[in-house]
């Protein structure tokens, strides 16, 4: 068995999930990773993921799939998902791919981060500028969590609000984290 | 004398390895860069910049050059004067059908394995200058130019 060079820590307390990714993150690492935290998604069923980024050493293009992916699969677990703290060498890879129009960046020291350049050379190609969400279809933004609405095409039809609720089975606490 | 601020001049140190295309050497290929780099003595972004852009080149090596094979993939390193550092991976596998698609932003031939499709672009916004050069079914080079900030000897 070859050394591992990612390991996970899960963390669930009421209906959040904090996964605690500690190591590199790379097409090698990201497929263990990946299978460890949709496991823990389909059994525990959290409203909420968070991914804590923070021990996080090394971190390329597989770390920004392996979050976009996460965050598709919470969409369909009608969830939400962040990403906390995420540490020096992973923050300006989140930057490079616009992360942040994707999914909340988090501080737990209250720290907020500098808007990112509004143009970046423009051979980064495609991306547009950083937009606030303003609900404009196409600028992808979670839920407003103030008001419990959905952001428009964010989550399934038959999946807003207290409908899911059935589907969640409720935490057991005698289960071992992973 | 006037040298390419981009390409750098004459070689001061060059390595070169073989590795298998399997995906724990992508560790394994960084780590040897960024060791091989330190004696030109880059900062810590620019050595994290060089890391994630070898990174990219060789899972993309293993994830779609070699998709349907194996084989071997050649990393390059050269320190040259001007304190330029110069990186080419290169593989023989299946090749890239068409290059300008290919380091579209977000374009990728495999979104079921969850890839992010932005591969060449990080390598471009990592490094100064990146060249890739592909024919189908023979393979692809990929070469990448950083010129390190002024503190160091080269």
């Amino acid at each position: 068995m070859m050394k591992q060079k990612a390991d996970i820590v899960c963390d669930s307390v009421g209906s959040t999930l904090t996964v605690h990714i500690r190591g590199e993150i790379d097409h090698h690492t990201a497929a263990d990773i990946r299978g460890r935290i949709d496991d823990m998604l389909f059994q525990r069923r959290p409203r909420r993921l968070v991914l804590n980024l923070s021990s996080v050493t090394f971190m390329d293009s597989s770390g920004l799939g392996l979050i976009m992916g996460r965050f598709s699969v919470m969409k369909e677990l009608g969830g939400e998902m962040a990403v906390c703290d995420p540490s020096p060498e992973t923050r300006s890879i989140l930057t490079l791919a616009g992360m942040e129009r994707l999914v909340r960046v988090e501080y737990s020291d209250g720290h907020i981060p500098p808007q990112p350049p509004v143009t970046q050379k423009g051979r980064s190609g495609g991306q547009a500028p950083r937009a606030p969400y303003n609900g404009a279809p196409g600028n992808p933004a979670p839920g407003n969590p103030a008001t419990g609405n959905p952001a428009p095409g964010v989550r399934k039809p038959g999946r807003v609000g207290s409908g899911r609720k059935p589907t969640i089975r409720p935490l057991k606490k005698t289960e071992p984290p992973a | 004398m006037k040298q390419k601020a981009e390409t750098g001049g004459e070689v001061v140190n060059r390595m070169q390895v073989k590795l298998p295309a399997l995906s724990v050497n992508e560790g394994m290929a960084r780590a040897m860069v960024a060791a091989f780099v330190s004696q030109a003595d880059p900062n810590v972004t620019e050595l994290a910049d060089i890391k994630c852009a070898v990174s990219e080149a060789v899972t993309n090596c293993i994830v779609h050059g070699y998709r349907d094979s194996t084989g071997y993939i050649i990393l390059t390193v050269s320190i040259l004067s001007g304190r330029v550092i110069k990186i080419e991976v290169k593989d023989k596998g299946c090749g890239i059908p068409d290059v300008k698609q290919a380091r579209q932003p977000l374009f990728t031939t495999d979104a079921a394995g969850e890839r992010s499709g932005m591969g060449f672009t990080v390598m471009e916004s990592f490094t100064d200058r990146l060249r890739v050069t592909s024919k189908v079914g023979k393979g692809t080079t990929v070469t990448m130019y950083r010129r390190l900030s002024d503190r160091g000897r080269f």
